[in-house]
């Protein structure tokens, strides 16, 4: 080796500067990790991207569908209030010959929704919510067949939305039974009048009562004028008429000042409406002392009829509104009494009379 | 090859190992430019690591990160058109050896070095600043160890006539 190659072999060896090594290493160390996760990570970003995708996609078709259609969305589920946005949705983009069949189709939700309600009956408040949302279905009802007598549709679809409704009240009476709430079960058995028709024939009935009382010739126009109401009433259906309204709230008005003579003791059509309520109450619990029906609820749902018509009786020197509040309501109840009262399952009596013959 | 959780260990057990010598191959490549070569070793490791993947552990990794180096210098070269005068290439050698406090000597061989064509100049920096052997440098120039010899004698050869000129 000669002097040169001794120059060359101490030639400097620089060296890496640590502010540089340290850059270098630690922009390294960062490469190194998304190297090592990045085909993982790339995989998962995208598959979880994907995946993300399809459940945005599928939230947004099917939660709301689901909350649109599904019955078991009830008031206080965390769906209800989508629920309730995309029926105003729906209602406001409805063309208005279209309204009519939207409001029928929304007053049966609300009492699917009830009827899903009432199976849930212990539950706290679910029979405050029951009652909305029948007051909810009674409304929508109304505006769906004032939609319908506007637009010219039969009566047949009228017919048809109150033997639904009726149905499904049926099934909310059972499931609420005797046990319930009165107001609750006063709610339904004031629903299932007006969708039977029956609210109607007693508002008609007191309506020719009052006017049969009155005998004087100078009341006679009025009398027929009166029925000639009343009739057109029925055709038009009182509830959804405006006009038809105030007659009736004028009706309710008379109907009140009908108690005034019984404070004095004079015998009026109310102590025979009284009266009548009594008799169909004894033949109702003639009827209903049934094998087939539970005894017990019998006996507390006849109980309730008879305390509500002493209270009317009781109050209406006092309270004539209330007092034709609870009579209405024991008569609402008497006719749609069997609705409450569970039925005995016909089977159990063949196995305990197998069980019985078999003891033999 | 190398899986994913041996990788980064190992490679980062290779950077530490020829980090150094890497910023000296690009130092007596790049005019002496120190901040120039901490950049271009730092592609040279990121290039690496890029490729790791295909890197065969049981071959050398100082053949094959200083192939790298070399390839990336020859881009450098050609995109920066980096043919240098040499005049300016003689100022800053001086620059360079000024800042290393190298006897005068030395700084002799320095610019004799600089001013060698490229060929005699990589291989004499391999041999004698990065002190590897024939067969080291053979397998990163990709010649053979006779031509490294070859080299390395002619370049001793121009050196020795240019220090006896000075």
């Amino acid at each position: 080796m000669d002097n040169l190659e001794k120059k060359l072999n101490n030639l400097p060896k620089v060296r890496l500067r640590r502010r540089a090594d340290l850059k270098i290493r630690f922009r390294l160390y960062a490469a190194i990790l998304k190297k090592r996760l990045a085909p993982e990570k790339m995989r998962f970003s995208w598959n979880f991207r994907a995946l993300a995708g399809s459940v945005l996609l599928l939230i947004l078709i099917v939660v709301p569908g689901y909350a649109y259609a599904g019955t078991n969305v009830v008031p206080g589920d965390f769906l209800y209030p989508l629920k309730m946005k995309l029926e105003e949705i729906e209602l406001s983009l409805a063309r208005k010959k279209n309204k009519a069949e939207i409001y029928a189709e929304l007053s049966a939700k609300r009492l699917a929704e009830a009827k899903v309600l009432a199976t849930t009956i212990d539950k706290p408040k679910t029979e405050e919510k029951i009652k909305i949302n029948l007051d909810k279905a009674l409304l929508l009802r109304e505006r769906a067949i004032s939609g319908f007598s506007n637009s010219g549709s039969t009566t047949l679809r009228i017919k048809a939305l109150n033997s639904q409704e009726e149905a499904m009240l049926t099934d909310i009476a059972q499931s609420a039974g005797v046990g319930a709430e009165d107001d609750l079960i006063d709610s339904i058995a004031l629903a299932l009048d007006k969708v039977k028709g029956r609210d109607k024939d007693r508002e008609g009935a007191e309506k020719r009562g009052r006017l049969d009382k009155s005998n004087e010739p100078e009341k006679a126009g009025t009398e027929v004028e009166g029925r000639e109401t009343f009739f057109l009433e029925e055709k038009k259906d009182p509830e959804v008429c405006e006009d038809c309204d105030r007659d009736r709230k004028a009706d309710e008005k008379s109907l009140i000042s009908d108690f005034a003579p019984l404070t004095t003791g004079t015998t009026t059509k109310r102590d025979d409406n009284i009266t009548d309520l009594r008799d169909n109450i004894d033949r109702l619990t003639k009827d209903l002392k049934k094998p087939e029906f539970e005894q017990q609820d019998v006996e507390n749902l006849i109980n309730k009829i008879n305390n509500k018509v002493k209270r009317a009786e009781e109050i209406r020197g006092s309270d004539q509104e209330g007092a034709k509040n609870l009579l209405r309501s024991a008569e609402a109840l008497t006719d749609n009494a069997e609705h409450f009262i569970r039925k005995k399952d016909k089977n159990d009596d063949r196995r305990k009379e197998e069980r019985r013959e078999k003891e033999k | 090859m190398y899986n994913n959780k041996d990788m980064a260990g190992d490679f980062l057990n290779y950077y530490n190992q020829y980090k150094d010598k890497i910023f000296n191959y690009f130092w007596y490549r790049l005019d002496f430019n120190r901040a120039l070569s901490e950049d271009m070793t730092q592609d040279v490791f990121f290039k690496a690591l890029d490729k790791f993947d295909s890197f065969d552990p049981e071959r050398s990794f100082q053949a094959w990160i200083f192939r790298i180096a070399k390839n990336h210098l020859i881009n450098h070269y050609r995109v920066a058109r980096r043919e240098t005068a040499l005049t300016e290439a003689e100022s800053r050698t001086i620059d360079a050896v000024e800042k290393l406090n190298i006897d005068l000597e030395l700084e002799d061989v320095f610019r004799a070095i600089n001013v060698l064509p490229e060929k005699f100049r990589e291989v004499l920096s391999l041999r004698y600043a990065d002190s590897l052997d024939n067969g080291e440098i053979a397998s990163i120039l990709e010649i053979s160890e006779g031509t490294v010899r070859t080299r390395i004698c002619r370049a001793l050869e121009i050196l020795r006539k240019s220090l006896k000129n000075r």
